[in-house]
């Protein structure tokens, strides 16, 4: 880069400007400064343009960065459906052994109801036994009542014998009188013994009806009532530990394609970067710009014509430009070699 | 036309079904279980469909489309439900759907269901 | 757990790819530029994997491999950018870099590097 001597301009002026300038561009400390006015005023612009690609870069990053930060919230929120999905089985878990022990119990309890029946038929035929050999007592008794009638009647026949026998009977007849009266003291125990018996059967036949029949038929109807409860919840646990499993298996996918889009979503943020690195590359090319410029407004202003090796430059100026631009990969000109395959974006040394 | 996996454990069900694809010109392997389904899809080639149950003992049919949906991902599953008890039709299709199936029935169904449900699945006009 | 040191003067980069990697189950350590990267390292920082970028500001990439490699004779390099110039290429690669990547990078591909590169990772 070639310095031109100031011309046309008081020097305090160009030296103002000229320190101005070199405020406005760091990088480039020896950019000539030829008639100030013109060329000085196209710097400005360029200038001014590079502050604003600035802002927007810096725009950019900062939108850049917030969705980076907006999906990564987004993923919390995913992964913390899956959690309390999981803590919801391990509770649907805890409650069907809860609920298993209940089953447990009643299908005990209905087991133990579906036995009273064959029990009580047992007790009925222990007692049907008791009520028979306590009949058999009856008809002991009848058999005693009928002994003491006859041992009355022989008693009776002898005291007569007795009686026609005169004073030789006498003692006979007191003997016959005892036996009689023996007859007829049997024949009153006997005979409130039957009455008791008559008694205690009666109260046994009124305690064993027909209500006790019906009692049975109740209980067993009862039994399988909950037998049946118990198969119902059997079978909701099955659609209970189904549907969870299910639920899972939903959610679990539904996160993985949510997973699979924040991903992409995030490879996108680097773009910003590429579109940064472009924009740094326009301000070195608009300084490049000015210097042939503004060299060559100072060969013009002096009176020189040949402008040959400027216009030279000039014209190499969009090629070199494109060139630098050459050296940084496009990146959208992906070309994969197979399905798969990073292809020339990524290579192992 | 088509090669397609069928797979229910309700036998007489699956029997009807066979015959209505093979009568409409399909070659169908079945199978009773998710398991035995998934030996014989492998990976998947040769197949161009598959019809599944949902409610299964084993493996439920949920599982079956994930896994036909890992191994083969272009490949259509179409899901059948009757439901069972408080488990509606309706949920297990729409969660056959979220893990992957291309289109739904719901049981009973007809021939005329049967064919819209492949049309969709396999995206061609077949026989009508 | 596995430690990937992104080093990146764009913040969206660096943001954007500790995202990812610590997704795909990482640790992810990062710096601004080389001259900061090299004084992490110097005090103590031991990654399995650094993930440089080469156009910087203070000390470019190419740089930086020089200095790091000092530091940690085997440690995997990968570079990431936009510079295609195969100058740079080769000189990383004779420096020691394991393989240059163009950005923008497939997430899902540079997890499947990665995982080339660190095997058990």
């Amino acid at each position: 880069m070639n310095t031109t001597p100031f011309l046309s301009l008081p020097a305090s002026w160009c030296s103002a400007l000229w320190r101005w300038l070199r405020q406005a561009s760091p990088q480039h400390e020896a950019l000539p400064v030829v008639d100030c006015a013109a060329v000085a005023g196209m710097r400005t612009l360029d200038q001014q343009m590079v502050t604003q690609l600035g802002r927007a870069v810096g725009l950019s990053e900062k939108s850049a960065l917030e969705l980076v930060s907006q999906v990564g919230g987004l993923r919390l929120l995913s992964s913390r459906l899956v959690d309390y999905l999981a803590q919801a089985h391990k509770q649907s878990e805890a409650m069907q052994d809860g609920i298993e022990l209940n089953s447990r119990v009643i299908n005990e309890l209905a087991a133990f109801v579906q036995t009273l029946p064959q029990q009580i038929a047992l007790e009925r035929e222990q007692l049907k036994l008791l009520m028979r050999e306590v009949k058999g007592l009856a008809e002991m008794t009848d058999t005693i009542r009928g002994i003491a009638r006859q041992t009355e009647i022989l008693a009776i026949n002898a005291a007569i014998e007795a009686a026609r026998a005169g004073e030789a009977g006498r003692g006979f007849a007191v003997l016959a009188g005892e036996v009689r009266r023996l007859a007829t003291q049997a024949n009153e125990s006997a005979a409130k013994v039957n009455h008791d018996i008559g008694r205690l059967l009666q109260a046994v036949e009124v305690n064993y009806s027909g209500e006790f029949e019906a009692r049975t038929r109740h209980n067993e109807a009862e039994a399988e009532r909950l037998g049946g409860l118990t198969r119902d919840l059997d079978a909701s646990y099955v659609d209970m530990r189904q549907f969870y499993a299910m639920l899972m298996r939903a959610v679990t996918q539904n996160n993985t394609e949510l997973d699979h889009g924040i991903g992409l979503l995030l490879d996108t943020a680097q773009y910003q970067d590429v579109f940064k690195q472009i924009v740094d590359r326009v301000e070195p090319a608009m300084a490049s710009r000015h210097v042939v410029l503004a060299e060559l407004i100072a060969r013009l202003r002096g009176g020189q014509r040949d402008t040959a090796e400027l216009d030279a430059r000039a014209a190499a100026l969009m090629p070199d430009y494109l060139a630098g631009e050459a050296q940084h990969r496009d990146p959208d000109a992906a070309v994969k070699a197979a399905p798969g395959d990073p292809g020339l974006r990524i290579e192992l040394f | 036309m088509a090669h397609i996996l069928l797979i229910d454990d309700d036998e007489l069900l699956r029997d009807t079904l066979l015959q209505m694809l093979e009568l409409d010109g399909h070659r169908v392997t079945e199978a009773s279980t998710g398991e035995r389904g998934l030996e014989l899809f492998g990976s998947g080639s040769g197949f161009d469909a598959v019809i599944t149950d949902i409610l299964m003992p084993g493996i439920d049919g949920t599982q079956v489309i994930f896994e036909v949906g890992q191994r083969a991902p272009k490949l259509p599953v179409i899901a059948m439900s009757g439901g069972r008890r408080k488990l509606s039709p309706q949920f297990n299709l729409e969660t056959a759907a979220m893990v992957g199936a291309a289109s739904q029935l719901v049981k009973p169904f007809g021939l005329k269901e049967l064919r819209a449900a492949l049309n969709e699945a396999l995206g061609v006009q077949l026989v009508q | 757990m596995t430690t990937i040191f992104l080093v990146d003067d764009s913040a969206t980069m660096l943001m954007s790819l500790k995202a990812t990697l610590e997704i795909a189950g990482f640790k992810v350590e990062t710096a601004g530029d080389g001259e900061q990267a090299l004084a992490k390292i110097k005090s103590g920082l031991k990654p399995d994997l650094i993930i440089t970028d080469i156009n910087m500001p203070k000390m470019d990439g190419i740089e930086f491999i020089r200095q790091v490699r000092k530091l940690l004779r085997f440690t995997p390099i990968l570079t990431l950018t936009t510079e295609s110039q195969q100058a740079k290429r080769d000189e990383a690669k004779k420096l020691g870099a394991s393989g240059w990547m163009v950005k923008p990078v497939s997430g899902t591909d540079l997890v499947k590097v990665i995982r080339q590169v660190l095997p058990g990772a």
